[in-house]
Order: structure tokens, then C-alpha cells, then sequence
């Protein structure tokens, strides 16, 4: 294997690139953490509307009574969805949370080997 | 002119486990038996000659009908918590060195468990033999990454991914420190 003349600014470009693809990865990472979080919330309302109706329908008699369980079924119906979905998208966030766990583990050594031989300064370094 | 065979990533990938086991056999290698025997033999010796010290010290102040204290015989052969500690092996070990050490002998070829033995010397050049074709592993992997987008390994060499060649890795201390 030959290491090509000009592999000083060919490093340069690949911290470049590991420190944006870490980047990316803490981004994504964070907007699933979010998506997550509005996921719950909207969750946790929907199941509390739920538990409302459910409540309410022993009190309640005639077609009224045939309407709120249609929408009880429904409800229930969506909420079993939501919880799947959450549940989905809680593990992909783990999943982009490793990734960008490695990916800053990597662009941190990357970063400290660069800075040991004089790649790049203290000051590129930390930029 | 033979041409080295082209290894695809997953040959690489095993190779670099092989080798990074080597390097954790090599780091684990014990002194080879006869240098481990005259360590132990030289230790209990001198604990052997600070146990005399101290029977002479004490057979001294005997026959010099002085009053015998702890503080007075330990001045002389154990004024450390070392020394102390090698005067209670020698209290020990003296009276029967010889016996003693091939007792530990016969219970060492109990318990050897068949690993490497290396002089200090063999084993720092082995080890930097075997890190240096980690690197080069290393650097063959990353290169294949990189041209093909394969997810990297864990737990690559960032030296090796940004392309540092082996000599500045080796000189700037990064080649991979195995674990």
C-alpha cells in the first residue's frame, strides 16, 4: 500500500468531513429526541382522553352511549397505533444516538491525532 | 515479483481481531522461567541476608547486656515499611530458602497456564512488530471504507481513517493502543 505524497491536506479534508458527519449525527440525533418527546405528549393526551371517555360511559345511556363507544373503539384503535409508533421511533432514536455516539468518539480522536502531528492547530481544532 | 494478495474487508477485519488478540497475548507474557526463578530467588535472598542482619544486630546488643527494644533492633535492619515488610520474609524464608523456592517452583508448574514467555526486550519488539501491522490493517480497512461507504469498525484508529502514514503514526505514538 502507498500513502499518496499529498496526504497532509487529504487528512485535512477527512476531519473535516468526520467532524461534520458527527455533527449531522448529533443533529438528527436531537430532532428524533424531540420527535420523541411531542410523540409522548401527544400520546399521553390522546390516552387521558381515552380514560375520560371510558369513565363517562357507564353514565351515559341510549344512542349517545352507542356513539361513544364507537369512538372509544376508535380511539383505542389510534392509541395502540401511537404507542407502536412511538416505540419505533424511540428505538431508531437510540440507534441515531449511538451512531453519534461513535461518530463524535471518532471525529474527538481524529481531532487529538491531527492536533499531535501538527495537522491542524489548537485554534482549527477547535473550530 | 510477487504481489501481495488483495484481501477483501472482511478478511481485513478478521486479520485485525487475530492480530489485536496477539497484541493482548504479548502484553499479558510473563518473564520467561529462569529470569522469573532469579527474581524470586534474589527477593527472598535479600530478605534471607535482612533477617541475619537482624539476628546479628539483636545477638550483638545481647552480648553487650544492653536493654533490647523493638525500636533499637528495627533502626538498624528495618528502618522502612519495606524493610520491615522484607525482615518478615526473611523471618520467614531464612531457615529454609532452599526448600522454600522449590516448594513455589512445584506450585508455579501447577499453575502455569501456558501463556507467552519474553525477556522485556523480545517483548517490546513484538508488540511494536504486531502494532505496526495493526496500522497497516488498519489503513487497508479504512481505505476500503472509504472508497465503498461500509459502516466503519467500532472501534477504528482514527489515524488509520484520516490516512496519517505508519512512519508519522508510529513516530507521534498512534498507532492502535489495543485494550
Amino acid at each position: 500500500m502507498t500513502t499518496p505524497a499529498n496526504w497532509r491536506p487529504a487528512a485535512r479534508a477527512k476531519l473535516v468531513r468526520l467532524k461534520s458527519e458527527a455533527e449531522a449525527h448529533r443533529a438528527e440525533s436531537q430532532r428524533l429526541m424531540q420527535t420523541c418527546i411531542s410523540m409522548t405528549q401527544y400520546l399521553r393526551t390522546a390516552e387521558a382522553e381515552l380514560a375520560e371517555l371510558e369513565r363517562r360511559l357507564p353514565f351515559i345511556k341510549g344512542e349517545y352511549a352507542d356513539q361513544i363507544r364507537q369512538e372509544i373503539e376508535e380511539r383505542t384503535a389510534d392509541v395502540e397505533q401511537q404507542r407502536a409508533a412511538l416505540s419505533a421511533a424511540r428505538e431508531r432514536a437510540e440507534e441515531t444516538r449511538n451512531a453519534y455516539g461513535f461518530a463524535a468518539r471518532l471525529a474527538n480522536d481524529a481531532t487529538d491525532a491531527a492536533l499531535r502531528i501538527r495537522l491542524v492547530t489548537e485554534q482549527e481544532a477547535a473550530a | 515479483m510477487s504481489q501481495k494478495p488483495i484481501l477483501t474487508l472482511g478478511e481485513i477485519r478478521e486479520e485485525i481481531d487475530e492480530v489485536s488478540e496477539q497484541i493482548e497475548r504479548t502484553k499479558a507474557a510473563g518473564l520467561p522461567e529462569a529470569e522469573s526463578l532469579a527474581s524470586l530467588k534474589a527477593t527472598l535472598s535479600d530478605a534471607s541476608v535482612t533477617w541475619q542482619k537482624f539476628t546479628g544486630t539483636a545477638a550483638d546488643a545481647l552480648a553487650a547486656g544492653e536493654e533490647i527494644t523493638a525500636y533499637r533492633l528495627l533502626s538498624v535492619v528495618a528502618p522502612s515499611a519495606d524493610k520491615l515488610a522484607l525482615l518478615g520474609l526473611g523471618a520467614a524464608v531464612a531457615p529454609r530458602l532452599d526448600a522454600v523456592i522449590k516448594e513455589i517452583q512445584t506450585e508455579a508448574k501447577k499453575r502455569d497456564d501456558g501463556r507467552l514467555r519474553l525477556l522485556p526486550g523480545e517483548k517490546a519488539a513484538r508488540l511494536l512488530e504486531l502494532r505496526r501491522r495493526l496500522y497497516s490493517l488498519e489503513m487497508a480497512e479504512a481505505e476500503i471504507t472509504e472508497a465503498t461507504g461500509e459502516k466503519r469498525r467500532a472501534n477504528c484508529n482514527a489515524a488509520a481513517v484520516l490516512g496519517i502514514p505508519a512512519d508519522v503514526a508510529e513516530a507521534n505514538k498512534l498507532l492502535t493502543e489495543v485494550e
